[in-house]
């Protein structure tokens, strides 16, 4: 027996919508999921998708388990929305260990004009070869974005350092075959939207296994933005997350929230909230990141690294 | 001088260095056994992240009580701003995370009018 779950269509824009669209959408597959031996993903009532939507169900996909149940039905992206999820790889993914370097800048040339990046699912096998084309293939998309924006270095360098500490804290913490990563900007509403989802094992559990005592979500998340490290005695390891976050709200003006199971962490320039979202959860880790599209003069980045 | 070694970082990375792993992969495999002095070269490095660039500092650290030594060589003024900044020890702040508030909502009409609002 399967069930069918409508991806809405996206009428607000302000930053705690995505995220409640996030949450929603989690919590009506796993709902799904549940009482049916398949999921339907149905678009017929979409007609635009944030990145943090595009990769919330990429990184379900991207789960061996959730996959086998779950489905696109392909007749339901209508109009321009198929074109755009074709060209975006929805939802395998672009996966850059596939590519040789050169393959993989030819293949993302074609983005150069666009205002997206494609859907990345990259490896995170720690081995010599897989570790060098993670991070040549996060140099071509920062180049990218950097592009498509016309980024002065000292911006290119902000972003291209808050997507490299999503994706490492993925590859260094989720324990999980793949992360995912998408970006799209909005020149007329004035943004650029970044989001990094995996489904592994959350960050409390990433504590948890390392004989911390941390309960909750909540608990894990909290210890996470002060810094404390997964391994205990490694006191650099930590620090991740808080200069990003400071980075990004104080220096960039932008808007940040991280979800790891119902433990949610919203931080914008002007407030940081932490909510116990009881009735919702996510498996693993999702973080999206809002940038306002105002890059004038020259940003010292490395004023916020600590 | 003998038993030295060179790990020439643009050989391995595209102008910027992202992800520690991808260091780590690096150290692990270049370093010949017979090594007492190590250079690291980063020449056409013009961008390296906070984890790579701790990775980095740690490689250092251990090779330095393996009676390696070990010289950055070309360093980028930028790179080297970022090296420096990682470099220095920080007491955990966590004053700042313990002043942040912690909402709870029993009904999910509540957490989605909050979060409406943002």
């Amino acid at each position: 027996m399967s069930s069918r779950i409508y991806i809405p269509t996206h009428s607000a824009h302000n930053f705690g919508y995505a995220i409640l669209n996030v949450l929603k959408l989690a919590k009506g597959i796993e709902y799904k999921l549940n009482g049916t031996d398949s999921v339907i993903i149905d678009f017929s009532k979409c007609s635009f998708l944030t990145p943090y939507t595009i990769a919330t169900l990429a990184a379900y996909f991207s789960n061996p388990e959730k996959a086998g149940v779950l489905k696109i039905d392909s007749e339901t992206t209508n109009g321009d929305l198929k074109p755009y999820l074709d060209l975006i790889h929805f939802y395998v993914g672009l996966q850059p260990e596939a590519f040789t370097e050169n393959e993989l800048k030819d293949t993302i040339k074609k983005y150069g004009a666009k205002t997206y990046i494609p859907l990345v699912s990259y490896n995170t096998k720690l081995n010599k070869e897989i570790a060098l084309r993670r991070d040549n293939a996060v140099s071509i998309i920062h180049t990218l974005i950097a592009n498509q924006l016309n980024l002065q270095p000292s911006y290119k360098s902000a972003i291209s350092y808050l997507i490299d500490e999503m994706i490492d804290n993925v590859v260094q913490h989720a324990v999980v075959d793949r992360g995912i990563l998408h970006a799209q900007f909005y020149p007329n509403l004035g943004f650029l939207d970044i989001c990094i989802a995996d489904m592994g094992r959350g960050v409390l559990a990433g504590y948890q296994e390392n004989d911390y005592e941390y309960k909750t979500h909540l608990q894990a998340v909290k210890a996470a933005l002060k810094g404390i490290s997964t391994k205990k005695g490694e006191t650099e390891r930590g620090f991740g997350i808080r200069t990003s976050t400071r980075m990004l709200t104080q220096g960039l003006k932008g808007s940040l929230f991280l979800m790891s199971g119902n433990g949610l962490f919203i931080n914008t320039s002007e407030y940081s909230k932490l909510v116990e979202a009881k009735k919702h959860y996510w498996q693993g880790t999702l973080v999206g990141i809002r940038i306002p599209l105002n890059f004038e003069g020259n940003f010292n980045y490395v004023s916020y690294l600590e | 001088m003998p038993n030295t070694a060179t790990i020439k970082l643009a050989a391995y990375f595209d102008s910027s260095i992202n992800t520690r792993d991808a260091v780590r992969a690096v150290f692990a495999e270049s370093i010949p056994s017979n090594t007492k002095n190590l250079v690291i070269d980063f020449s056409d490095i013009e961008f390296i992240s906070r984890s790579p660039g701790d990775e980095i500092l740690k490689q250092r650290k251990k090779l330095i009580n393996a009676d390696i030594s070990v010289t950055f060589k070309d360093v980028p003024a930028q790179v080297a701003k970022v090296l420096d900044v990682i470099g220095k020890k920080v007491d955990n702040a966590g004053q700042s995370v313990a002043n942040i508030p912690v909402y709870s909502f029993s009904k999910t009409s509540e957490l989605e009018a909050f979060l409406e609002s943002i």
